[in-house]
């Protein structure tokens, strides 16, 4: 395949994460707003950060006027998992040059890397990958602009309402792990128990960093033994098998 | 309260977001993990999405805690219906919208 017809692919396979990335950037967007975030310095935090969790994470923090060292320690443990994509990916395209590898870095999201991650060998190049992030970056930044500009319409009742859209987007991606996973229920089922407790005590963004570091540290030790049916990594892949199961589908059909 | 201050978080999250994709872009190979931490890695998104829920969700809609409970129990029962990521969240903003409307 030439690089145009595999940049091409790249944006087919990229639609679903577009449409997700639109609808959650409007909410995020919203939520910021309400925090007391600009305009501008809502946009460009999705220009820059590039993470659904971070940018919540970050919204719930500075809405009580959280320590930057907080904040920064809160990313850390909240996006590490971007330092494994990454290496999954760029592992893959082991050609590519230092100035690339800076900058197509910023891309790494979980979508993507599970599609790139398991995608056909031949795909494997940086027209593909490139194809895969583009638009779901420029939808994430749309997100946020129509957040933007739709609060202004919206009326103030489902604005409001419309606060709940990320917590219930986390609701929708803990529960399914835990309904496979009994261990992972006990732990995160403490987590939530911990974290109410300690936010009676503690401003929220220093309960929410104990409880992350104190249920990962004590959790992880509770899952050895356990069969939790494979690490993250696995699982992704195998949501990404799925979907590229889905494409080949797509693409058979279309034959 | 510095003016600036949102604009400080924006710039102190990009670095360290940015340095955690890029840093095993250019080094890969000197990468090795135990078991364990492997397991807290794998551990702490689920852990930090639900600290960063509860108890945040009951207060999300100002001054009105009863909006918050619909909301979470609604996605609950939602995500264990198994419905899709995007289903849930519209199933809660609509709860929380009647329990707006309608308290």
């Amino acid at each position: 395949m030439t690089n145009k017809e595999l940049f091409l692919l790249g944006v087919k396979h990229s639609i679903p994460i577009c449409l997700g990335y639109l609808s959650v950037g409007t909410a995020y967007a919203v939520m910021a707003l309400q925090a007391g975030y600009t305009s501008f310095e809502t946009i460009i935090m999705s220009v820059l950060c590039y993470s659904g969790s971070g940018q919540f994470f970050n919204v719930t923090m500075s809405r009580e006027h959280a320590g930057l060292f907080a904040i920064g320690l809160g990313i850390l443990l909240l996006n590490f998992r971007y330092f494994i994509m990454s290496a999954c990916v760029f592992v893959r395209l082991k050609t590519l040059s230092t100035p690339l590898r800076f900058i197509f870095a910023h891309f790494i999201t979980d979508e993507p890397f599970a599609i790139f991650s398991t995608a056909r060998q031949e795909y494997l190049r940086l027209s593909y990958f490139f194809g895969l992030v583009i638009f779901s970056w420029f939808s994430w930044i749309m997100g946020a602009v129509i957040g933007v500009v739709a609060s202004d319409y919206l009326p103030d009742s489902l604005i409001a309402a419309m606060n709940v859209a990320l917590y219930a987007l986390f609701i929708a991606i803990v529960v399914p792990a835990c309904m496979k996973n009994s261990m992972l229920l006990v732990i995160v089922t403490v987590a939530a128990v911990l974290n109410i407790v300690l936010s009676r005590f503690f401003d929220a963004c220093t309960a929410i960093l104990i409880s992350i570091v104190v249920c990962s540290l004590i959790g992880a030790h509770f899952l050895e033994g356990h069969d939790i049916g494979g690490s993250k990594e696995d699982k992704l892949e195998e949501e990404a098998l799925k979907m590229q199961r889905k494409h080949h589908d797509a693409e058979n059909e279309e034959r | 309260m510095d003016s600036r201050y949102f604009l400080y978080v924006i710039v102190v999250s990009f670095a360290v977001s940015y340095a955690i994709r890029v840093i095993p872009a250019l080094f890969i190979s000197k990468l090795a993990l135990s078991k364990y931490w492997q397991r807290v890695l794998d551990l702490v998104p689920y852990v930090a999405l639900t600290a960063l829920v509860f108890p945040g969700i009951f207060y999300c809609v100002e001054n009105n805690q009863y909006a918050g409970y619909i909301g979470a129990i609604a996605a609950i029962i939602a995500a264990l219906c198994r419905l899709s990521l995007s289903l849930v969240v519209l199933v809660a903003v609509l709860a929380v919208y009647g329990a707006v409307v309608s308290l």
